[in-house]
């Protein structure tokens, strides 16, 4: 029965009703947004190692994580509950999109993390800060890019 | 012991996917960077951004390849698709018009930038900063701005498929 009902989610998924494609565009637009903007703010924490300009980049790293990311998390995570909301009542999730929800919010909950890491190496001026700042939200862009990949090929 | 399926259709729409993720990454990460750049007033400043510019040149060029290889390759492989479908014609304009928009804008924030890595400027002996000017003109941002725009309405196209 529950492979049955999962055989049904995948067609489901692989025929995709055109009322999903709203929230969908939502999601993926919110979710390229975040990858790059989370990209864009660990590199600029990374860099801030060798750099002659390391609180101008610890700065723009901060605002970036702060301003672009956080928004892109908010707009990717209402496209993804609009879409699961408009899934069949009582069927069981895939395990791909059980994988999605976990990485977007454990990666959610390090993005926010990293940002208040980063803002107080802004505050303080303390690199090693900014260096964690940087490994948390590295682990968080890492888990949503396997998780494109999931979200794409749909292993079963 | 796991295993992992996977057809080769779900493994060319997840490296797609991937594409479409490092080529849209990387017009956020040029588009953030050059509005930063705005206000840049030092070379030391605009050499540190240079280092997180690259890494949007290695997404954007990998992003540009993967999405038209991978797309072109899923559109022939899928039943039900051809490259001919309007839907698939617009997402190839699209990416020419991505591409021709932000190359130009990267092309042009390294021809200011490359001159201030090497501390000199392009006006003759009025020091390194003076170069900076580059940024600060409003046509850099612009032409990623609509870059991003294009990849937006690219994004539409290929999630609403019109006329499929």
């Amino acid at each position: 029965m529950l492979g049955a009902t999962s055989c049904l989610v995948s067609l489901l998924a692989a025929i995709r009703p055109g009322i999903w494609d709203l929230p969908l565009f939502i999601h993926v637009l919110g979710a390229t947004a975040l990858v790059g903007a989370t990209a864009t703010g660990v590199r600029a924490a990374i860099a801030t190692n060798r750099s002659q300009a390391p609180v101008w980049l610890r700065r723009f790293g901060f605002r970036t994580l702060l301003l672009v990311a956080l928004p892109a998390f908010v707009v990717m995570r209402i496209g993804a509950e609009w879409m699961h909301s408009k899934e069949i009542d009582g069927a069981a999730d895939p395990r791909w999109i059980t994988f999605g929800y976990t990485t977007a919010d454990l990666g959610g909950l390090l993005l926010v993390v990293a940002i208040v890491l980063a803002w107080l190496a802004v505050r303080r001026g303390r690199p090693g800060l900014a260096r964690a700042a940087a490994a948390l939200a590295g682990l968080a862009l890492l888990g949503w890019i396997v998780t494109v990949w999931v979200m794409g090929a749909k292993p079963t | 012991m796991l295993v992992i399926a996977v057809t080769l259709n779900a493994w060319l729409l997840s490296f797609h996917l991937l594409s479409i993720f490092a080529l849209v990454g990387a017009l956020v990460l040029f588009l953030v960077s050059f509005a930063a750049a705005r206000r840049l007033d030092d070379a030391r400043s605009a050499h540190a951004l240079s280092r997180v510019v690259a890494l949007g040149s290695a997404a954007f060029g990998v992003g540009m390849v993967g999405a038209v290889v991978f797309g072109v390759w899923l559109a022939t492989s899928v039943a039900g698709y051809s490259v001919g479908d309007g839907w698939i014609v617009a997402g190839f304009v699209l990416w020419i018009v991505i591409g021709a928009l932000s190359g130009r804008s990267v092309a042009w924030y390294w021809r200011v930038t490359r001159p201030l890595l090497e501390g000199v400027s392009t006006e003759v002996g009025r020091g390194p900063e003076a170069g900076m000017a580059g940024y600060h003109r409003p046509l850099l941002v612009g032409l990623e701005a609509a870059a991003t725009v294009a990849a937006v309405v690219a994004l539409a196209v290929m999630i609403w498929k019109p006329g499929h």
